[in-house]
């Protein structure tokens, strides 16, 4: 490799950024070095994603700000373009790329090799498969970008920002949709990457991912850097007190009270292909956790409770009586209340005010005289907004201008309104700020503690474990195991999410 | 300043109704006829049918879809209309011509609501089912009004100065407005208009939500076709030919979001009487009736033109 492995690759110094009314940077800076990775941590509106538009160029700093160094030269992106051809290369959350489109065509996009008039197939996809082979991804170069797992065309569109010659790779968030095993090749490839010297911006609220493959952490706390660590001379609190300027004492709260009757119990519940026999049972002051891989049916068997899908077989008991949900009113009518995994697209309508979001699922309850009631609708809002927290100029903000925490206290602020009995959460602290994620935990405890029964269903095991009184564990459609108490422990479950193989053999 | 700022925000929200007026200023300058009291009068007779269409349409447009029907759905309601007012008398008639609308509406909202058909595509063969249905109907023939009764005076009489038709067309669109900004069923029509699969989750029927916007469609359709009958005292198989197109670009004028999720049944309103103001005047100054078509055409993309940039902007504070 050319490039000294102590040089810094890009210097931003003093960087400020001011839009209407916020100031969303001052003074911030970042280092990284050639073949290192820097996570960049920050609670959500921290100014994470602000510095690096600033970098690709999305929009300029203000004018007072220092320098962008970038391998020794002063540079000031104008356009994304511009920073992509110099080698600054972001791969975001919602990936881009054309997905009925090759592999191959993808990663050439606008620069596909021509013979003449006519695109060179053959010298297009050798030269891709090569590029993925070196990856060490069992991507074909011509397999069709849409016909591939989430993970995959992840890694196609690392492919991409090598191939047009990547000096640093900012990844955003990127193992937020991905399993175990695929984090894991993320990382593999991400340890290769910086073999060759490429820097690496890593994002992302995942401590334990952090620690596993940062080589330095920058923390940025309202535009402003706060700390800048080694990753191997810190602990998780050093980071954590930094992000949110307090230590978080007992970060996963449990719910204390006792468990009184049952509220739901699933018999044999069987849907075609996506989940059998599956039976479990809940009870009022209760957190139950569902844990498994992504796809393992979790979410299905949700929304089969919640009257989106109607399963082949098997019944559902709530407060011992067989009841039929075919639709979410008919969940409503029963207490029930389910925050989605995915919370733009199931749980909030993102282009309405707050006001109306919180009071969506209640206009059938709270009408006079076939009116909605403004004034009652108003008190809701006011009283969750108290409650959770929610921190928003007021009630007629626009959802979609909210941070994740606060769109997701939204959500959750919408089934509180109903009084549930029962509430499921789908991944409740996914993609959100460690601030906001603590306040979810702890409200989860609170509820139980109040009586409701709460399922909450996550892929992060620390999650799961910390806050959960009772767990079952999922895994190709099946339950594989149920744990409480001192069963509970990370060996147990990993075992069970694991083992539907072999037990189908046996 | 602030006091600035609000006037700024006012002005913004109201800028169709400062084109219609600046429309008005300008067919007055270019003739002195237009500028009359009996002109304003018939336009309001005009824009009556239109009003009391855009109503429906608003809401189906809201919902996310369009509903292309609506031009034929009058042809056949004129042609119901008139035919059973002359055997039935006119309030049996008015009932079953209600029923026919809400009809149409209920197939083009079950095939759009419930089966996720595209509604363009729906509402297009339905056009033609309606057109077909209104040459069975009437033999091909044009249908005269035979008994005289107060059914003439719906689109013809006048309470003091105002037009009755204006007056029940009034009605018409504080009864939707109300309904869309006040009822639990127009929040939930804004709603599912922004986000289905949102309101699908929360108890919220969106495929019926979506049927009914199609049902208040046919009707106020169906409205508007007993004045446009009354007025005329007669029906033609071609009534209503051309005008979803009129009803379309009244909406789309009045700021509705063509994908869905907002919109405002008093500026719709505003847009209907833009259209018939052109209308009028293209004809009050003497362009040939043809060149009115492509003039029409012309400022309905200039009002989609608008619209986007107005999507874009939002888009780009976002």
């Amino acid at each position: 490799m050319s490039d000294n492995k102590n040089e810094y690759v890009l210097k931003m110094e003093n960087i400020n950024k001011t839009f209407p009314g916020v100031k969303a940077l001052s003074g911030a800076r970042l280092e990284l070095k050639y073949g290192e990775v820097l996570a960049l941590c920050g609670e959500n509106g921290a100014g994470k994603s602000t510095l690096m538009q600033i970098l690709a160029g999305v929009f300029p700093p203000d004018k007072e700000s220092g320098e962008i160094v970038y391998q020794g030269k002063p540079v000031q992106f104008k356009t994304p373009n511009e920073a992509k051809k110099a080698g600054i290369i972001m791969v975001y959350q919602e990936l881009s790329l054309v997905k009925d489109l090759s592999v191959a065509e993808n990663i050439f996009l606008g620069s596909l090799p021509m013979k003449g008039k006519h695109v060179d197939w053959k010298t297009l996809n050798q030269t891709t498969q090569k590029a993925l082979d070196e990856l060490g991804s069992p991507i074909r170069a011509q397999q069709i970008v849409s016909s591939m797992p989430i993970a995959y065309q992840q890694m196609v569109e690392i492919a991409r920002g090598i191939a047009l010659g990547a000096k640093v790779l900012i990844l955003d968030e990127p193992t937020s949709s991905l399993t175990e095993k695929e984090k894991n090749s993320l990382f593999k490839i991400i340890r290769l990457l910086k073999s060759r010297g490429i820097g690496i911006i890593y994002i992302s609220h995942k401590m334990d991912e952090i620690f596993e493959i940062s080589d330095r952490v920058l923390v940025l706390r309202d535009g402003q850097p706060t700390g800048n660590f080694v990753t191997s001379e810190i602990t998780l609190d050093d980071v954590i007190k930094s992000m949110i300027g307090r230590t978080l004492d007992n970060y996963y709260p449990k719910c204390q009270a006792k468990a009184g009757k049952e509220v739901l119990r699933v018999e044999k519940l069987t849907l075609s292909g996506i989940y059998k026999d599956v039976s479990f049972s809940i009870r009022e002051r209760e957190v139950v956790g569902f844990y498994g891989l992504v796809g393992a049916g979790r979410t299905e068997i949700m929304e089969t409770l919640f009257g989106i899908r109607k399963p082949d077989s098997g019944d559902i008991y709530i407060n011992g009586e067989k009841s039929r949900i075919a639709s979410s009113l008919d969940a409503l009518k029963n207490n029930m209340g389910f925050v989605t995994e995915n919370r733009r697209g199931q749980g909030l309508v993102v282009d309405k005010s707050c006001l109306e979001n919180v009071s969506l699922a209640m206009l059938p309850w709270i009408k006079k005289y076939g009116m909605v009631d403004n004034k009652k609708c108003l008190e809701l809002y006011n009283e969750y907004h108290d409650k959770l927290r929610i921190s928003s100029p007021g009630p007629e903000q626009r959802v979609g201008f909210l941070s994740g925490g606060n769109q997701q206290k939204v959500v959750i602020a919408k089934w509180l309104a109903l009084n549930p009995k029962l509430l499921i959460l789908d991944e409740p602290t996914r993609g959100i700020d460690v601030g906001s994620k603590a306040e979810i935990h702890k409200l989860i405890a609170q509820l139980a503690e109040s009586g409701v029964a709460v399922i909450v269903i996550s892929s992060e095991m620390p999650e799961i474990m910390g806050i959960s009184n009772r767990i079952y564990t999922i895994a190709q459609g099946q339950i594989t195991g149920e744990f409480s108490g001192l069963e509970i422990t990370e060996e147990n479950m990993m075992r069970a999410i694991t083992i539907t193989d072999s037990r189908k053999e046996a | 300043m602030r006091a600035i700022n609000k006037m700024g925000v006012f002005l913004k929200n109201q800028v169709i109704v400062l084109a219609m007026c600046m429309i008005f200023i300008l067919f007055s300058l270019l003739s002195s006829s237009f500028c009359q009291f009996n002109n304003a009068m018939l336009i309001l007779r005009q824009v009556a049918t239109f009003g009391v269409m855009g109503c429906g349409m608003t809401l189906v447009i809201i919902g996310g879809n369009f509903d292309l029907s609506v031009g034929s759905l009058v042809s056949l309601c004129c042609v119901v209309c008139v035919g059973l007012v002359n055997v039935l008398g006119p309030l049996p008639a008015m009932l079953i011509v209600l029923a026919v609308g809400a009809v149409s509406g209920l197939v083009s909202g079950f095939l759009v609501g419930y089966l996720k058909l595209n509604s363009m595509i729906v509402t297009l063969g339905m056009m033609s089912v309606l057109q077909a249905l209104t040459l069975i109907v009437s033999n091909g023939k044009y249908i005269p009004l035979r008994r005289v009764s107060w059914f003439t005076a719906l689109g013809q009489g006048s309470i003091g100065v105002l037009p009755i038709s204006t007056i029940i067309m009034v009605v018409v669109i504080v009864v939707f407005a109300t309904a869309l900004k006040r009822t639990v069923f127009g929040h939930h029509v804004l709603a599912v208009g922004s986000n289905a699969e949102t309101c699908r989750y929360s108890g919220i029927n969106d495929k019926r939500v979506i049927l009914e916007t199609f049902v208040l469609s046919g009707i106020s359709a169906a409205i508007g076709a007993i004045l446009l009958a009354s007025r005329d005292g007669a029906a033609q198989n071609n009534m209503g030919m051309g005008f979803e197109f009129d009803v379309i670009t009244g909406v789309i004028l009045g700021g509705t979001n063509l994908m869905g999720g907002s919109g405002n049944v008093y500026k719709t309103f505003v847009g209907m009487l833009i259209v018939a103001i052109l209308k009028n005047g293209f004809v009050v100054i003497g362009l040939p009736y043809y060149s009115q078509w492509i003039a029409q055409c012309f400022i309905m993309i200039v009002a989609v033109w608008c619209a986007n940039r107005a999507i874009q902007r939002k888009g780009e504070i976002e």
